[in-house]
């Protein structure tokens, strides 16, 4: 709750959302010229920018500022993007490579086009992840923590938790297993501070 | 992880969703405490540290078979959306240097924990 309430008290107070969907505010597209307005995933392909003298813009420079900046004493000071992507994916024993952050990185413009964590999340063996497993069956919906591990997200999301068995040629008898997967696909606010979208895996 | 489109189908009115990977490369942590401490184990736990090694896995995930479906939105974490919850079932293997796995069959009875859905957090919270 407190993530909200102080969300709410630096927000837009006295703001409506029609004034917030004012053309002013509307996203700009950098360096094209057409758009097809049928498609919002299109839209997001084409490099949209928020500039921080719109309202929206100001609204995502406030929320990134005000959630992801991670100043000492608050709890998650040290969480880094490398720490999310690995931490995270501590909960199946793997590990995220992501080559378009390489890639970004190599042409030297500083920031990636990689998604930022959700704040929230577990700390399993006392490391804290951005991630919250899947809910177990029997739990009210209305109990679900934040499926997704990606924060600024639009899109679809998925989860789940299994146990199991099978073999090895290397050892006799079955070997047991647990997973939790996941997925996410939609619309992200990179660290770049731009509109992507894309399909990623929590394995 | 970065995933190819094609990897993912989702149809949300028939509460239904598959994720295949063949071939992906990925470290083997070994465990998770290596995992989550980067191969430094916890010795605190008795877990010894190991190296991660290559690895490939492959897997078939299947969320289907709706269960209950409610709109939530949790102003506490930040995310509004229309989730499902459904079973799900898995197969998967793993190859790497002198260790192979593959997983018995697809088994519904093995899920104890399954959610698909559509959402928006973070600045998207408020967006209609």
């Amino acid at each position: 709750m407190t993530h909200c309430t102080r969300r709410r008290r630096g927000g837009r107070s006295g703001r409506t959302r029609r004034q917030l969907r004012r053309p002013s505010d509307r996203a700009q597209f950098v360096g094209r010229s057409s758009i097809d307005p049928c498609s919002e995933m299109k839209e997001a392909s084409m490099g949209l920018r928020f500039p921080r003298d719109t309202t929206l813009g100001r609204h995502i420079s406030n929320h990134l500022r005000e959630f992801h900046s991670h100043p000492a004493g608050r709890g998650r000071a040290g969480v880094s993007r490398r720490n999310f992507l690995t931490g995270a994916a501590g909960a199946a024993g793997l590990a995220f490579w992501l080559p378009e952050v390489a890639e970004a990185r190599g042409q030297g413009e500083g920031k990636s086009v990689a998604p930022r964590p959700i704040p929230g999340g577990v700390s399993p063996l006392g490391i804290f992840i951005h991630h919250f497993p899947a809910q177990l069956t029997a739990a009210p919906l209305a109990t679900l923590n934040e499926p997704s591990q990606i924060t600024d997200f639009k899109g679809f999301v998925g989860l789940t938790r299994l146990r199991g068995a099978g073999t090895s040629p290397q050892y006799p008898g079955t070997l047991a297993y647990q997973s939790d997967m996941g997925f996410m696909k939609g619309q992200f606010i990179a660290e770049d501070g731009n509109l992507h979208q894309g399909v990623f895996g929590f394995i | 992880m970065p995933l190819h489109p094609d990897s993912l189908q989702f149809e949300f009115n028939s509460a239904r969703a598959s994720l295949h990977v063949d071939g992906l490369s990925v470290p083997d942590a070994h465990d998770v405490a290596n995992s989550l401490t980067h191969g430094h184990g916890f010795p605190s736990m008795g877990i010894p540290a190991i190296a991660p090694v290559p690895a490939s896995v492959s897997f078939d995930v299947q969320w289907s078979g709706e269960i209950d479906r409610a709109t939530v939105v949790n102003e506490a974490q930040n995310f509004r959306g229309d989730f499902i919850k459904t079973g799900s079932t898995i197969k998967w293997s793993a190859i790497q240097n002198g260790f192979s796995f593959e997983s018995e069959d697809p088994d519904p009875a093995r899920s104890f924990g399954a959610t698909i859905g559509r959402e928006q957090n973070g600045v998207f919270f408020d967006q209609p």
